[in-house]
């Protein structure tokens, strides 16, 4: 990770908001964007992500808010004027005009001299690696190379800012992972800053030094990936994120730097390592990731959490690099458990119908309002 | 066997009626029924047969001044008509295409009722509207433009107005749905690297949409240059297209023989509109 | 927003230019009455003179027989047509098939008219059929020009079919002919109904090609109204256009609703 936090913010965005009739699909978003990062908007469709990528861009006018972009207000400057450049999630590739021609689009709009464009736009597509289709049309490349060279259009006028729509949507999931590395080799050569809009959330983890969750046009959460991860503050955003075990509980007290707590469901009793400002009597959620869960046939110690569930395996997911548990809890509601795959040799992994205990560490535990 | 059944038919009453045409178009005009002479003829006291091929027909078409301007006005007024439809449709189709969809079919539907409309009776509308005192004129001189009005009827005027207002619909539905299919992403990606709305309107709309400006002025110009209905009822009579005067030459003068050469000539004159419009049409079926 | 304005304004006015002189001409048909410049007040007069006229209904009976008997044959050969060209691989004669069945579509009606009257007329000196030109011959002659059309239709809503349908009606076991009827031509019947009333109607409207091959017997109403109008403009006229008018939007109505209808169920 780039440590960006001194510097100025690049963009402000103060108070925005969309309506579309009675809809507010942007509700008043407030954000930081710090120059030469890369920042993911993650949501789901109608999340009001796109919408806001689009009010950057300039095709969509905020009903009320301001965007500043190095400190200067936006609203005045039509969208082909702003020094934002956008990749979109169609590519939107002029199907009557080859890679080249392109690519130099932009440059030629702003007037720049020809051999100037032409240098520029041989020195960018060798840097998406894609001289050797300089002369084909667009309905000739595949999708991988269609990305790159939406890419290097979008890149080759170095826009202060670039917003990237769904940037590896369209391409099939082998092909996405290298496109991953690649985009982010590209962006820390160049050192522009993107903002990703994406609904896939290990995409959004991997590629960002920072992300935020929308959600009905609210920003629900934004911080770096293992916190927005670990650290979930809302049972949606701790969904959004993968897969989460919730467990209902009330405060039962506290002491110096621990917290007390009933599980509701199963009436046992679990510590946090940390204290929570509820006072007893609270009804709260705790999330627990999958992995982090231990399970065991044997007897185990418990964890810092003082905790052990009985289970039964009710059916196992293999995935090939790790295994999903089903489990029915003795109290009724359902787990799941991830178990990586070690040992090819395991002579006795895990079955459908054990029994098992589970326990997990208090520290793994993040707690939302319930 | 089922699938032959519409390739004979279009072959028997589409392909072979030209080799017809062009034979008798090769005869001469007799005064009997039918009135053309053969031009296969079997001699029988000498055993043999005769092929006369006259090209009587097409010197005469050649020599005649009257069939020579008739080809040239009809060319004339249908490029014209053309261009004021691409003219007038462009912006028409244009406004459908970027129009919301719930509205699209609607206003689509607007366009397709003429486009069905009985052409006859479109055209007739239009006499009540030119005569000498019909409502145009009637209307100008309530507002004090004209003092004297004069029919506008048989004049090359009516004649445009009658072609535009008649095959504007054929202009406006192949822009339409060609408008229509453009990727709104792709006008975008234009303003976003820089283009002001006219630029995207020149380097990405206009080029985009080359395929339904060819397949619309097809379907307008061909039709034109052979157009009868409206010549007849609203130009004038010494100002003549090429399909009224086919028209005269077989029912008034019943010269089948010079109907049939200027046929071909005009089926000459129009190949490669044609090859131009199937060409077009191949291409938009594939993309 | 300027620019909206600007598309906004050749619309209403392209509209305008298409719709007024056709609602000038229908009010007129209601005028008392019989200059056709000067309102005097509303009237039916014109409508009950059509119903007294034996001529103009005997032409009309006439002009529907012939539509309904064309368009019925355009649409099932324009639906051959389609299968064979949609459905079916490459094959020798493509392209002058394809070419055989869109031709007529800008074809002048002229030409059309005059070849197919030669070609009658030929037919009749070698074989004897048909033997003389009216009824049989507009018909073939509609059916002809009208196929052309109604494929167009058919051809657009063929494409856009999911022809993974056929195969799972053969995967579960129908032969192709089977899969045929039993898949695609229930799912094609509002595109024969649209294909057929746009045959309809350009069979009702014809003048050209139906002057060239029809006989003294047969007058279709378009050749009627031609000759009425050549004399000039008259209020009965104005009537029987009215009427014609209704009829075609009513059956265009439905045909734009018959062919969006299934689409929109889809969605």
């Amino acid at each position: 990770m780039r440590d960006t936090t001194d510097k100025e913010p690049l963009l402000q965005i103060r108070g925005i908001s969309k309506a579309f009739g009675s809809v507010m699909a942007v509700d008043n978003i407030d954000l930081d964007i710090r120059e030469g990062e890369v920042f993911s908007l993650l949501g789901g469709s109608g999340s009001g992500k796109s919408t806001l990528l689009r009010m950057l861009a300039g095709f969509e006018t905020p009903t009320s808010g301001q965007i500043l972009l190095d400190g200067k207000d936006l609203a005045d400057l039509p969208p082909h004027k702003r020094p934002v450049n956008m990749m979109f999630q169609s590519y939107a590739l002029f199907p009557h005009m080859t890679v080249e021609k392109n690519v130099a689009y932009g440059l030629v709009e702003d007037r720049i001299p020809k051999s100037e464009i032409r240098d520029r736009v041989s020195e960018i597509l060798d840097t998406v690696q894609m001289s050797e289709f300089a002369k084909r049309k667009p309905d000739q490349l595949s999708g991988g190379q269609r990305q790159r060279v939406a890419l290097a259009r979008s890149l080759v006028k170095m826009p202060r800012l670039l917003l990237l729509d769904e940037p590896l949507g369209a391409l099939d999931k082998r092909l996405r992972e290298s496109t991953q590395f690649e985009l982010q080799r590209i962006q820390e050569k160049i050192g522009i800053t993107f903002i990703i809009v994406t609904h896939d959330q290990e995409e959004a983890m991997s590629l960002s030094d920072r992300l935020a969750v929308m959600n009905q046009g609210r920003l629900m959460q934004i911080g770096s990936p293992t916190d927005v991860y670990e650290n979930p503050h809302s049972r949606f955003v701790a969904d959004f994120l993968g897969s989460c075990n919730v467990l209902d509980a009330e405060v039962t007290g506290e002491s110096g730097s621990e917290t007390r707590l009933r599980l509701l469901a199963s009436g046992a009793e679990t510590v946090l390592p940390y204290a929570l400002d509820h006072p007893a009597g609270d009804k709260i959620q705790l999330v627990l990731r999958p992995e982090k869960l231990i399970v065991a046939r044997r007897e185990i110690d418990p964890g810092s959490s003082g905790t052990i569930l009985k289970a039964e395996i009710a059916e196992i997911g293999y995935l090939g690099h790790r295994s999903i548990l089903h489990l029915q809890m003795d109290d009724g509601t359902l787990f799941h458990a991830h178990e990586v795959s070690l040992n090819r040799r395991n002579r006795s992994p895990l079955q459908a119908g054990d029994k098992v205990n589970v326990t997990w560490d208090g520290s793994d535990v993040a707690v939302v309002s319930a | 066997m089922v699938i032959g059944i519409p390739m004979l038919w279009m072959g028997l009453f589409f392909l072979i009626p030209f080799a017809v045409v062009l034979k008798i178009s090769f005869s001469e005009a007799i005064f009997a029924s039918p009135p053309y002479t053969s031009i296969v003829e079997y001699i029988s006291d000498e055993s043999r047969l005769s092929i006369s091929l006259n090209l009587g027909n097409y010197q005469y078409l050649w020599e005649d001044e009257l069939y020579w301007r008739a080809y040239v006005n009809s060319l004339t007024i249908a490029f014209f008509s053309t261009l004021m439809c691409l003219l007038i449709g462009f912006p028409v189709a244009l406004f459908i295409a970027r129009s919301s969809p719930r509205w699209r079919p609607l206003l689509h539907l607007l366009i397709i009722i003429p486009f069905w409309s009985s052409l006859l009776i479109r055209v007739y509308s239009w006499m009540g509207l030119l005569r000498k005192d019909g409502i145009i004129n009637s209307v100008l001189g309530y507002v004090g433009l004209v003092q004297d009005p004069q029919s506008m009827l048989q004049t090359s005027f009516a004649v445009y107005i009658g072609m535009v207002y008649t095959y504007l619909p054929f202009m406006i539905l192949p822009l339409y749905s060609v408008l229509e299919r453009q990727d709104a992403s792709l006008r975008e990606a234009a303003t976003d690297l820089g283009s002001p709305p006219l630029r995207v309107f020149r380097k990405v709309t206009l080029p985009l949409s080359v395929n339904g400006i060819i397949a619309g002025s097809m379907l307008v110009f061909i039709p034109t240059i052979g157009e009868f209905v409206i010549p007849s009822l609203l130009g004038a009579s010494d100002n003549l297209m090429i399909g009224r005067v086919l028209w005269d030459e077989f029912f008034a003068n019943r010269d089948w023989p010079v109907a049939s050469a200027v046929a071909i000539v005009l089926l000459a004159v129009l190949l490669i509109p044609i090859m131009i419009f199937q060409n077009s049409q191949n291409k938009s079926m594939e993309g | 927003m300027q620019r909206n304005l600007f598309l906004k304004t050749c619309f209403f006015l392209g509209v305008a230019f298409l719709y007024i002189p056709i609602l000038v001409l229908i009010t007129f048909s209601f005028n008392a009455s019989d200059k056709v410049n000067v309102w005097a007040g509303f009237s039916l007069r014109w409508y009950r003179s059509l119903l007294d006229d034996p001529q103009i209904l005997e032409a009309a009976q006439n002009s529907f027989v012939i539509a309904i008997v064309s368009a019925t044959l355009a649409t099932v050969l324009a639906m051959i047509a389609s299968v064979v060209i949609v459905r079916f691989g490459p094959f020798r004669g493509r392209t002058l098939f394809t070419g055989m069945m869109s031709a007529p579509l800008i074809m002048p009606e002229v030409i059309t008219g005059i070849s197919l009257l030669l070609l009658f007329v030929a037919m009749q000196q070698l074989i004897g059929w048909p033997a003389n030109r009216g009824f049989t011959t507009v018909v073939l002659a509609h059916a002809t020009f009208c196929t052309a059309f109604a494929a167009v239709v058919l051809q657009a809503r063929l494409r856009s079919l999911d022809s993974s349908l056929e195969e799972a009606a053969a995967d579960l076991g129908s032969t192709p002919l089977r899969a045929f009827f039993k898949v695609t031509l229930p799912m094609m019947g509002p595109a024969m109904t649209s294909a057929w009333l746009l045959s309809f109607t350009l069979s009702l409207d014809d003048l050209v090609i139906a002057s060239f091959t029809t006989g003294p017997n047969s007058t279709t109403l378009p050749m009627l109204i031609f000759s009425k109008v050549r004399l000039g403009v008259s209020p009965d006229v104005n009537a029987l256009a009215t009427l014609i008018i209704v009829g075609i939007g009513f059956a265009v109505t439905l045909s734009v609703a018959a062919a969006r209808g299934p689409r929109e169920n889809q969605e």
